[in-house]
C-alpha cells in the first residue's frame, strides 16, 4: 500500500508536469496578439511584451530568430521585435516557478504575481479562498441531501413517491447549470427581490452576506443532489435486492437494520469516490456560476485570464485545476482502500 | 458619470428592443450623379460648391508648401467640408447607420445638474446634482453608501495606473480620482458649457513671447509658448487626499500641493527608464500641440537606465530643454508650456489639459515605487487605495476585486469650500458587474432592483420605459457604420498580402476579395438601400449619414456643432440628394445603383447569366447583433440587389452572411484593420474639438493607424467630379489634410514630400578601426517654405548609448561614446564624417547604423511647423 502510494503521488507529479507542458506550449503556439496601430504605439506595445518576457528584438534584423512580428523606427530608436523562443519562455517559467515567481499578470492585475492573484495576500482576502467557500457548502448539504433522497426513493421503489423523485431527478439534471443560475436569479433576485443578485461586498452586513450564499449554493447543490440521488438509489436498490441481504433478513434482522448495518456500507463503496470526482466537478462548474454572479473566485479568473491572454495568471489558474484534480484522484484511488477491505492497492496477486 | 455613460453605451450598443416600423417614406428625387462615387470619366473638375458650371474647367494642381495650421474657425470649417465631401463622395466614409446615443433611466433620488443634456458636457450630474434621498435598505444596505451616486463597470480596472495603459477603462476610473488644469461647467444658462481653470488660476492660457507674458489679440493667434498659474500652497488651497491607512501613505494626506510637483509627474511620465506607456506615446508625439524636447529628454532617461525621478545632471540638463518650465513672476507661481509649432490659445490649453498631468510629489513616487503607482504592488501587500494620491472632488476610498470600487467625496476640495452646492455626492459606489459582458439585461436589472443610479435602457425594455418620465434622450458621440472594403485583389495583396504595406498576412490567410466590393456601383446600391430611419428606430437610436456626429465642434471656444454649419450640408448634398430627408433611403436609387453594378460585373466577366449566387461577408462586434441586427440590413441590401437583378432577367442571387468574432473587440483588429472583411460594424471616435484632424483616420495610408475603410488611394488626385477643389487649386486628400493639420509640401501630382532626404555616398571602414560616411543633404525648394537641417544624427543599437550628432559647419559634433574623429557638414548639403573608437567599432560590429538620418526644421510661410526627420539606411561596406 505504502508503495503503491508512493507510485500514485509520483505519477501524479509527473501528469502535472506534462499537463503544463502542453498546456503551456499549446498557449504558446497560437498566433501572437498583434495590434494595429501607429508606429509609436505598437512599438510601445512590443516593448511591454519584451518586458514581460515574450518578446525579443534589437535594431537590425534577425531572421534566424524566427517570424518578425513587427519593425519600425521612431524618435526612440530602430526596432525588429520577434517572439522570444518557446523553449525558452518555457525555461524561464519553469525556473521561475521554483524561485516562488509565477510571473506577472499582464492584463488581469498588472504588475501583480501570477499566483498572488489567486492565493491572496492574505488568505482570507484570497480568490481561492472565495470559490473554497462557494463550493464547500454545496458538497455539505448535496452530499446528505442527495443520498438521503436516493435512500427515500429507494426504500420506496417503484411506489409514487420513486416515481416523483425519479422525474424530479431527470428534469433537473437535466437542466445546464447556467440555466438554473439565471432561473434562481430571474425568480429569488429580480421578480421576488429576496435574495441578493451579485455577490455582496465585503463590508455588507453580515445578513447581506449571508444570504448571498443561497443563489450559488441553491445552484450548484441542484446538480450534485440529483447525482447523489440516482446514484444512491441505483447501488441501493442493486444491493438491496443481493442474496446476501436477503440471508440477513432471514437471520432475523428487521429492514431497517439489514439496510442501514450491511446494504447501505455496500452501496456507498462506488458512492464515497463520486463525492471526491464530484468536488472537482463543482470546481470547474462553479467558473459559469461566478462569472454570472460575480462571484471574485478562481473559476471567473480562468476565463477572464483566457479572454485577456493573460498567460501567467492563466498558467498559474491552471496549474492549481491540475494540481486539484490529480491530488483528488489519488486520494481516490488510496480511499477505496480503506473503504473496501478487500480492495488492497499495490498488492500481489 | 459620463465616462460610465460611455461604458454603458459601449456595452449596450444592441441592447433596444425591435418597434414597429415606420410607414415607408416617400421616394425622393434622384440627387446624385450617376456614378456617384469613385472615379468618373467626366473632365469636369469643378467644385461643385462653387457657382454651377457645364464647361470643362482645368484648375492646377496645389504643389509646393501651403499651412493653414494659422487660418480661421471659418476657414478650418470650409477645408473640412470639403475633406468631407470628398470622403462621402467616394465612400471613405464607409455606410453610416446610426449615432450611438440612446434612452438614459435615471433613479429619481437623482437631481441633475441640468435637465438638458449639453453636447460634450452632459448633465453635470456629479458637480452639480444632487441626491434628493437614501436609497433605503433595498437598494443598499450599508449606510455609508446611501448618499453616494450609484454606478457600475462590466469589468474590474485593477488599477488607476493610467500613466501605463493603452485602453481606455484604467482612464476613466483614474478621472475620477484626480483633476487637470483646465475643466468645464454649466454656463450661467445652463444651456451650455465654458471652459475654466481647476489647478490653473487663469481661465485661459496666457501667451508668452521673450520671456513675458503678452495679450492675444483674437483666438486665432498663434504663439509657440504660454504659460498658466497653477494652484500652490496654502493660498492655492489644493491638497492631496489618500484613504490609506499605512503610516507612509497617511503622511501626504492634507498636505498642499506645490510647484515642483508638477513638474514631477512630467519628469516621471517622460523618463524613458520607466517605460510608461503613455510616456513613451508622448515622447514619440509629433504635429500640433507636441511639447519641444520630449523625445529627448526620453532618451537621454531610458539611457540613464535610472527609474522612478531621475533628478540627476545628466537628466535635468535634458529636462533643460523640454518645453515644460516653471516659475514665478507677480501673479504667483507658474508652469510654461513651450510646443514645437505655433498653436492658438485653445489648443494650447486642450494640449495639456489632461489628468495624466496632475501633480504628485517625489517623495510619494519613491514611497510607492513607479511600478505600483496608483495600481496593487506584485504581493499585493498594497492596494490602488494605498498607491494613489489624489487631487480633486473625489478620492478612492476602497477596491474590492471584482466587486466593488468607491470614491469618497474630498471635502476639503477648493471649490465646495467656495461654493458647498457643487459636488453634493458623497461619493461614488462602482459595482463590478461582469454578468454584462453576457446579459445585456443585467444592468438594467440592477436598476429595476434600485441598486443603480442610471442605466441606459436595453432593446428589451424600451417599449416600456422610453416615455418613463425617468428616461431622457441622449445623443451620441459617434456613429456607428459598417465600414467598407473595397480592394481589388491588387490592392488588398499591396496592403495586407505577405509585404503588406499595413500588415503582413500569411498566404493561407488571404481575404476572399469580392469583384462587386470594388465596384463603386454595387457601393452606390448598398448606401441607398439601408432603411435608416425604421432600423435606428428599433433600437432607440438617432438615424444617420453622417461621418461626424452632433457632438463635433467646428468652433470648440464658441460651442459651434459642425454638423450645423453649411459646408457639412455641402459635403451631403452631392452624394445623398433629396435622401437626406429619408436618411439616404431610396429604393429607386439603390436598384438603379444596383442594375448598373450587375452590368459592368457582366461586362467585366465576375459573373455571368447563368450565376446562380454573389455573396459578402459582415463582420460584427458580438453574436447577438448576428441574428438580430445582420438579419435585418441582410435583407435590407439583398432585397434590393435581388429586385434589381430581378428586373434584368438575371437568376442571381446576393447573400449576405453575417459573423461575429469571439471578443467584440476583435472586429477592429482581426477585420477592419487588417482588410478581412466585406462590411464590418465598427466606429472610431476622435478629439470632438479637432473634427478636422480627425479625418486623418480616413487616409489609405493609415498613419493614424485607425483607418477602417479600405479601396481609394487618398494620395492620389481624383478625377472630375470627385476631385478634391480648395481655392481654386486641386489637391489630393492627404495633401489638404496635411497641410490643413501641420503644414505640407506638395509635388506635382499633389502628394506630399519630404522637406529633406539624405543620401549616404560612401560608407567604408577604414584602416579596420575607423568609419568614413559621406554623402548629401538635400532640402526643398519651394516659395514661402524654409528647411533648415539641424543635425544628422545615428546609433547603433536601441539603447542610444552611441547616439551621436553632427551639426553644420566643421568640427560640430556630440556624441555619448568617444569618436568622432572629424566632421564636416557645408553649405551645399555635402557632409563627411570619420569616426573611430567606441563609436567606429559599434558601427563595424553592427555591419552598419540602423538608425541613421537629419532632423530639420520646417517653416512653411513663416509658420513654424515643427522639428521632422528624414531616414535612411547606412550600412558599411
Amino acid at each position: 500500500m505504502f508503495r503503491y502510494s508512493i507510485q500514485r503521488i509520483f505519477l501524479a507529479i509527473l501528469t502535472t508536469c506534462i499537463i503544463l507542458t502542453m498546456t503551456f506550449f499549446l498557449v504558446k503556439i497560437q498566433p501572437f496578439p498583434r495590434i494595429t496601430g501607429n508606429t509609436d504605439s505598437q512599438i510601445a506595445y512590443y516593448l511591454h511584451q519584451a518586458a514581460l518576457g515574450y518578446v525579443r528584438y534589437d535594431s537590425i534584423p534577425h531572421p534566424e530568430w524566427g517570424e518578425l512580428l513587427f519593425y519600425g523606427t521612431n524618435r526612440t530608436g530602430t526596432y525588429y521585435f520577434y517572439q522570444e523562443s518557446l523553449i525558452k519562455q518555457y525555461g524561464a517559467w519553469v525556473s521561475g516557478i521554483f524561485q516562488g515567481n509565477w510571473g506577472l499578470s499582464n492584463k488581469i492585475s498588472p504588475n501583480v504575481d501570477a499566483m498572488v492573484i489567486i492565493v491572496g495576500n492574505s488568505w482570507k482576502d484570497s480568490r481561492l479562498w472565495t470559490t473554497i467557500k462557494i463550493n464547500i457548502w454545496p458538497v455539505l448539504i448535496s452530499v446528505p441531501a442527495g443520498i438521503g433522497l436516493g435512500i427515500w426513493a429507494a426504500l420506496k421503489k417503484n411506489k409514487m413517491t420513486d416515481h416523483i423523485i425519479s422525474t424530479l431527478v431527470m428534469i433537473f439534471i437535466s437542466v445546464p447549470s447556467f440555466v438554473v443560475i439565471n432561473f434562481l436569479l430571474y425568480l429569488f433576485s429580480y421578480t421576488w427581490g429576496v435574495l441578493p443578485s451579485k455577490w455582496p461586498s465585503m463590508t455588507s452586513p453580515a445578513l447581506t452576506k449571508f444570504l448571498g450564499y443561497i443563489i450559488p449554493t441553491m445552484a450548484l447543490s441542484f446538480g450534485s443532489i440529483c447525482g447523489y440521488c440516482r446514484f444512491t438509489r441505483a447501488e441501493l436498490t442493486e444491493v438491496m435486492s443481493s442474496d446476501f441481504l436477503l440471508l440477513a433478513r432471514t437471520k432475523g434482522l428487521t429492514k431497517s437494520q439489514s439496510i442501514t448495518r450491511h446494504a447501505l456500507k455496500n452501496a456507498m463503496v462506488p458512492i464515497l469516490p463520486s463525492i471526491l470526482s464530484e468536488i472537482i466537478g463543482l470546481l470547474s462548474g462553479s467558473m459559469i456560476l461566478e462569472a454570472l454572479y460575480g462571484i471574485p473566485g478562481v473559476g471567473s479568473l480562468y476565463i477572464d485570464s483566457i479572454n485577456a491572454r493573460d498567460y501567467n495568471v492563466l498558467m498559474a489558474d491552471m496549474s492549481l485545476y491540475t494540481l486539484i484534480g490529480l491530488v483528488s484522484g489519488v486520494f481516490l484511488d488510496l480511499s477505496y482502500g480503506f473503504i473496501d477491505p478487500r480492495i488492497r492497492m499495490g498488492a500481489k496477486k | 458619470m459620463n465616462k460610465k455613460l460611455k461604458v454603458a453605451s459601449s456595452v449596450a450598443f444592441g441592447a433596444i428592443v425591435m418597434t414597429l416600423a415606420a410607414c415607408g417614406p416617400e421616394e425622393p428625387q434622384p440627387g446624385s450623379s450617376d456614378t456617384g462615387t469613385g472615379s468618373s470619366n467626366s473632365s469636369v473638375v469643378e467644385d461643385s460648391s462653387s457657382s454651377s458650371s457645364s464647361a470643362e474647367v482645368k484648375l492646377p494642381v496645389a504643389t509646393g508648401a501651403y499651412q493653414f495650421v494659422d487660418r480661421s474657425y471659418e476657414d478650418r470649417t470650409e477645408i473640412l467640408g470639403k475633406l468631407e465631401k470628398y470622403a462621402v463622395d467616394n465612400a471613405l466614409t464607409g455606410l453610416p447607420l446610426y449615432e450611438n446615443g440612446g434612452y438614459q433611466i435615471y433613479n429619481r433620488r437623482i437631481v441633475k445638474g441640468t435637465e438638458n443634456y449639453v453636447k460634450n458636457y452632459g448633465f453635470s450630474t456629479l458637480r452639480d446634482g444632487y441626491i434628493r434621498e437614501g436609497m433605503g435598505i433595498t437598494g443598499e444596505t450599508d449606510d455609508r453608501y446611501q448618499n453616494y451616486y450609484h454606478n457600475y463597470t462590466s469589468e474590474d480596472p485593477a488599477s488607476l495606473n493610467a500613466w501605463n495603459t493603452d485602453g481606455s477603462l484604467i482612464g476613466d476610473f483614474a478621472a475620477d480620482s484626480s483633476t487637470s488644469y483646465f475643466g468645464t461647467k454649466l454656463n450661467a444658462e445652463k444651456d451650455g458649457y465654458e471652459w475654466y481653470g481647476i489647478l490653473s488660476k487663469d481661465d485661459h492660457m496666457l501667451a508668452v513671447e521673450n520671456g513675458k507674458v503678452v495679450p492675444v489679440a483674437n483666438s486665432g493667434e498663434l504663439h509657440n509658448t504660454w504659460r498658466m498659474h497653477v494652484r500652490t500652497g496654502e493660498e492655492g488651497r489644493v491638497t492631496y487626499r489618500t484613504a490609506s491607512n499605512i503610516e507612509n501613505r497617511k503622511a501626504f494626506d492634507g498636505t498642499y500641493v506645490t510647484l515642483e510637483d508638477y513638474i514631477t509627474t512630467f519628469k516621471m511620465l517622460l523618463n524613458g527608464a520607466n517605460r510608461l506607456y503613455r510616456g513613451t506615446e508622448m515622447a514619440s508625439k509629433t504635429g500640433k500641440g507636441t511639447l519641444a524636447g520630449m523625445a529627448n529628454y526620453y532618451q537621454t532617461t531610458a539611457s540613464l537606465g535610472v527609474t522612478g525621478v531621475n533628478e540627476s545632471a545628466a537628466a535635468e540638463a535634458a529636462f533643460e530643454k523640454v518645453g515644460i518650465k516653471s516659475g514665478t513672476d507677480e501673479a504667483g507661481d507658474y508652469l510654461e508650456f513651450t510646443f514645437t509649432t505655433p498653436i492658438n490659445r485653445f489648443f494650447a490649453m486642450y494640449s495639456i489639459n489632461s489628468n495624466l498631468y496632475q501633480p504628485l510629489p517625489k517623495a510619494f513616487i519613491e514611497t510607492v515605487g513607479v511600478a505600483n503607482i496608483n495600481g496593487y504592488d506584485s504581493t499585493k501587500s498594497t492596494s490602488p487605495v494605498d498607491n494613489t494620491l489624489s487631487v480633486g472632488p473625489y478620492f478612492i476610498e476602497s477596491w474590492e476585486t471584482d466587486v466593488l470600487i468607491t470614491y469618497k467625496r474630498n471635502d476639503a476640495w477648493f471649490e465646495r469650500l467656495d461654493n458647498p452646492n457643487l459636488y453634493r455626492m458623497g461619493g461614488i459606489h462602482t459595482k463590478v458587474l461582469a454578468a454584462v459582458k453576457s446579459d445585456e439585461n443585467a444592468a438594467f436589472n440592477e436598476f429595476l432592483l434600485g441598486h443603480l443610479d442610471a442605466c441606459s435602457v436595453p432593446r428589451d425594455f424600451l417599449n416600456q420605459y422610453a416615455t418613463d418620465p425617468r428616461t431622457v434622450k441622449v445623443p451620441g458621440d459617434s456613429v456607428w457604420k459598417l465600414n467598407i472594403n473595397s480592394c481589388t485583389e491588387e490592392l488588398w495583396e499591396q496592403l495586407f498580402g505577405v509585404n503588406g504595406t499595413i500588415a503582413q498576412t500569411k498566404m493561407s490567410d488571404y481575404w476572399n476579395v469580392k469583384p462587386w466590393m470594388s465596384n463603386n456601383n454595387f457601393i452606390r446600391g448598398l448606401f441607398y438601400s439601408i432603411d435608416r430611419g425604421t432600423y435606428a428606430k428599433a433600437r432607440g437610436a438617432q438615424p444617420s449619414i453622417d461621418y461626424f456626429s452632433s457632438a463635433y465642434l467646428s468652433d470648440p471656444e464658441n460651442g459651434v456643432s459642425y454638423s450645423d454649419t453649411q459646408a457639412h450640408k455641402d459635403a451631403l448634398t452631392d452624394f445623398w440628394g433629396d435622401t437626406v430627408d429619408t436618411y439616404g433611403y431610396s429604393t429607386a436609387l439603390s436598384q438603379e445603383a444596383f442594375k448598373a453594378a450587375i452590368n459592368d460585373l457582366l461586362d467585366e466577366g465576375a459573373i455571368n447569366s447563368s450565376t446562380k449566387e454573389i455573396s459578402i461577408d459582415i463582420w460584427w462586434m458580438a453574436e447577438s447583433q448576428v441574428t438580430v441586427d445582420g438579419a435585418q440590413l441582410g435583407g435590407y441590401i439583398s432585397s434590393a440587389f435581388n429586385a434589381a437583378a430581378t428586373s434584368l432577367g438575371l437568376p442571381v442571387r446576393l447573400v449576405v452572411n453575417n459573423y461575429a468574432p469571439e471578443e467584440s473587440m476583435d472586429v477592429y483588429y482581426e477585420h477592419l484593420m487588417v482588410g478581412q472583411f466585406d462590411l464590418g460594424f465598427g466606429s472610431i471616435s476622435g478629439n470632438p474639438l479637432d473634427p478636422l484632424n480627425f479625418m486623418e483616420v480616413l487616409k489609405s495610408s493609415n498613419t493614424s493607424g485607425f483607418t477602417l475603410n479600405w479601396g481609394n488611394d487618398t494620395s492620389v488626385l481624383g478625377e472630375g467630379d470627385s476631385s478634391l477643389v480648395f481655392e481654386d487649386e486641386r489637391w489630393t486628400f492627404d495633401g489638404l489634410w496635411d497641410a490643413a493639420d501641420g503644414g505640407a509640401i506638395l509635388g506635382e501630382d499633389g502628394q506630399s514630400l519630404e522637406g529633406a532626404s539624405i543620401e549616404v555616398t560612401t560608407a567604408e571602414v577604414v584602416d579596420s578601426t575607423k568609419v568614413h560616411i559621406a554623402g548629401k543633404v538635400d532640402a526643398m525648394s519651394f516659395d514661402g517654405l524654409d528647411i533648415e537641417p539641424v543635425a544628422i544624427f545615428g546609433t547603433t543599437n536601441g539603447d542610444y548609448t552611441d547616439y551621436f550628432e553632427v551639426y553644420p559647419g566643421v568640427g560640430k559634433a556630440s556624441l555619448s561614446v568617444a569618436g568622432i574623429e572629424s566632421c564636416s557638414w557645408n553649405d551645399d548639403g555635402t557632409f563627411d564624417i570619420v569616426m573611430t573608437d567606441e563609436l567606429a567599432a559599434n558601427a563595424i560590429e553592427m555591419g552598419g547604423f540602423p538608425l541613421f538620418g537629419v532632423d530639420y526644421d520646417q517653416t512653411i510661410k513663416g509658420v513654424y511647423c515643427g522639428l521632422k526627420s528624414a531616414y535612411t539606411r547606412c550600412p558599411i561596406a
